[in-house]
């Protein structure tokens, strides 16, 4: 039984007349839970299209606030949100976009703390972090807490994505052992990024998370898909689970998240110092 | 509910209905019922009664009778898959 209101079946009607979708696919997508880590430039389309796709709740977390140099390509966010906190300029933009969704905001840091407790409160995680700590931080948490999540990460015209099932699939850990050391690796502050990269990779795993809400497709799992933009080349690398995963392995060495960067958590605001 | 020929289910009159909604509005119709039951459809003439036929055999429903009607709208009738 649909409970969809006429002006919900206007919104959502080009997702009810596919086939895949449909009247059942909406409702799951409504019903879904999602947490966006990070409302930065992959962060922005994907809970931008997450939003506009109905999905019911999004948790979104990062602790930075809006500066000039993200609006070339954290399109969440506009001229008028610079100096306003990321989290309640990306609230404002969800909100407009689609007033059926529900946003939650995390104005802190994710860290080894609280992590668990938050991933533990949605269907589906994903990754839009800029930094490696974080993605081992959220890939270890997904899979310690046995939350689908989709890896992304975007660098100059590159970018990369890929999808995991906690227990079916390969782990980000299972390909990337651990985070390479902090001096061999560029920042997007250092290295530039086109911003169209962004929209690119975060589309796809806006796409992977609907496809997951609804059943549809075969996920970007025991994959990792990459492109190089300049050239139009994507590509697929098949992969698989790995045994000795530190993770998800047989014998795991890591059974609680840890933080890269030695780092304690204010309890009272999250944040890492 | 019946016609002639069929024992209805469900009857939902989409005259003025355009392209889309008037297959969303099917679409939400026949999610209400369950399988082998049957729904009247009334439908306008040229595009709507074409696409919305088209789009409802494509999604394994059984197009059991499609009739004009004396206005000019049409009578589709589906069962359920």
């Amino acid at each position: 039984m649909s409970d969809f209101t006429t002006d919900q079946l206007h919104r959502y009607s080009r997702h009810i007349i596919l086939k895949e979708v449909g009247v059942e696919g909406q409702l799951s997508l409504n019903r879904a839970r999602v947490l966006v880590v990070g409302a930065g430039g992959l962060g922005s389309p994907v809970a931008l299209y997450l939003a506009a796709a109905g999905v019911g709740t999004l948790g979104i977390i990062d602790d930075d606030v809006v500066e000039l140099s993200n609006l070339q390509r954290q399109i969440i966010h506009a001229t008028p949100d610079v100096g306003r906190h990321k989290v309640e300029s990306a609230s404002n933009s969800l909100k407009a976009m689609n007033p059926d969704v529900k946003v939650e905001p995390y104005k802190f840091k994710l860290c080894a703390d609280n992590v668990l407790s938050i991933v533990k409160e949605y269907d589906f995680v994903v990754d839009g972090t800029d930094n490696f700590a974080a993605k081992f931080l959220v890939n270890d948490a997904c899979v310690l807490a046995g939350i689908p999540f989709s890896h992304g990460g975007v660098l100059r015209f590159a970018g990369q994505a890929m999808t995991i099932l906690p227990g079916e699939s390969a782990c980000y850990r299972c390909v990337f052992r651990q985070p390479p050391p902090e001096d061999a690796v560029s920042s997007c502050s250092q290295a530039g990024i086109l911003g169209a990269i962004a929209g690119i990779l975060g589309t796809i795993q806006a796409t992977e998370v609907l496809k997951f809400i609804t059943g549809n497709g075969q996920l970007l799992t025991n994959t990792l898909m990459s492109f190089d933009a300049l050239t139009m080349d994507f590509r697929k690398i098949p992969l698989s689970r790995q045994e000795d995963c530190p993770v998800c392995g047989l014998k795991p060495s890591i059974t609680s998240p840890v933080d890269y960067k030695p780092a304690v958590c204010d309890p009272r605001s999250g944040k890492i110092e | 509910m019946s016609n002639k020929d069929h024992q209805l289910d469900a009857s939902i009159n989409l005259v003025g209905q355009g392209c889309p909604m008037n297959l969303v509005y099917t679409k939400v119709e026949l999610a209400k019922m369950v399988s082998g039951q049957l729904l009247e459809i009334i439908l306008d003439d040229g595009v709507p009664v074409r696409n919305v036929s088209r789009s409802i055999e494509e999604e394994g429903h059984d197009l059991l009778h499609k009739k004009q009607l004396t206005d000019g709208s049409w009578s589709v009738i589906v069962r359920k898959s």
